[in-house]
């Protein structure tokens, strides 16, 4: 997994531990937690995926760099 | 006084960025994935920042109560949306002009990440109108132009991953992406023309400081992330785009 990987899902994280200990207190805290979760597991799982794929796709011209003559 | 200036240096931020993200197409790997790193880090540093100004610091909203703190990441979101088209239709006028491949994957780049942020910023909004307006969804023109916008330009991806030759590919999308645009100047105008349920654009004259500075700081982590997304997907289609070149040239070799 590469590093901009790991970021984006540690921050991911982080964003939905700090909703879940700020936010149920409030008046239509479902709303509000849904609204940040579903924005906070989209952004991150894309990330997540498009540093893994950038990380392969770089290791793979590399590893074609090496093998042509 | 301040808030014009402020404006001016969100506005002038915006089109370094954009500008940024065009100058792409002629820029060497390296220098892009630096870029890549330092809007990633300024993205998200400004996130955490923006997420505790907006949940934590600003106050409740006297009518909405705090269902209202959702516009923290539904508004920058669409910032995201509006920049992602925009690369993308400017990236294709340049494709259309200069037949040079790393327009086109700019305009690819760009309108995936536009669609990524129209998805959450309709995600959003429908949990934002719920505890508002009573329904997740309604055909308000504002609703319907958006969800136009975001059909257009999935379409637009659908169409290329449907198109074999590379330069025929180029061609067909830069005139959908150009075609699609036209509805983002509807979308945001859509509130004023058509005065139904969705409501106009606020001032930050009419809006508590805390609550236009936690925007701001949200306004500006995304487009950073916007900025840090779009390299790194661009450096993706660059390198798929030269292996599919280097695809191309043996298959001619071998004939």
């Amino acid at each position: 997994m590469s590093k901009g990987a790991i970021i984006a899902a540690l921050l991911g994280l982080a964003s939905i531990v700090l909703v879940f200990v700020v936010v149920p207190g409030m008046r239509d805290a479902g709303y509000i937690v849904r609204a940040y979760v579903i924005t906070a597991v989209i952004l991150a799982v894309y990330t997540w995926s498009l540093a893994n794929r950038v990380d392969k796709a770089e290791k793979g011209r590399s590893a074609r760099r090496d093998v042509t003559p | 006084m301040g808030n014009v200036i402020i404006f001016m240096a969100v506005a002038v931020l915006t089109v370094v960025v954009i500008g940024y993200t065009l100058a792409l197409a002629k820029k060497p790997a390296e220098a892009a994935k630096r870029g890549a790193v330092i809007a990633g880090v300024v993205a998200a540093v400004l996130i955490v920042l923006g997420l505790y100004l907006g949940l934590v610091w600003a106050p409740t909203e006297r009518m909405m109560g705090d269902s209202y703190r959702i516009m923290y990441i539904h508004f920058p979101s669409w910032v995201g949306t509006a920049a992602g088209y925009l690369v993308a239709f400017i990236a294709s006028i340049a494709y259309l002009r200069t037949r040079d491949q790393g327009y086109d994957y700019v305009a690819a780049s760009a309108a995936e990440i536009g669609l990524l942020f129209n998805a959450t910023g309709l995600v959003t909004g429908a949990l934002w109108g719920r505890p508002t307006w009573g329904v997740y969804w309604t055909w308000d023109p504002r609703l319907t132009t958006t969800a136009i916008m975001a059909i257009t330009f999935a379409g637009y991806l659908v169409l290329r991953a449907f198109i074999e030759d590379p330069e025929a590919r180029a061609r067909v999308s830069s005139l959908v992406a150009i075609v699609g645009f036209v509805n983002v100047p509807i979308v945001y105008f859509s509130v004023r023309w058509w005065r139904t349920l969705h409501q106009v654009q606020s001032s930050p004259e009419t809006v508590d400081s805390p609550m236009v500075w936690a925007l701001r700081t949200m306004m500006v982590a995304f487009l950073f992330l916007f900025l840090y997304l779009l390299i790194s997907r661009y450096m993706l289609a660059r390198i798929r785009g030269e292996e599919e070149l280097e695809a191309v040239r043996l298959e001619v070799a071998s004939e």
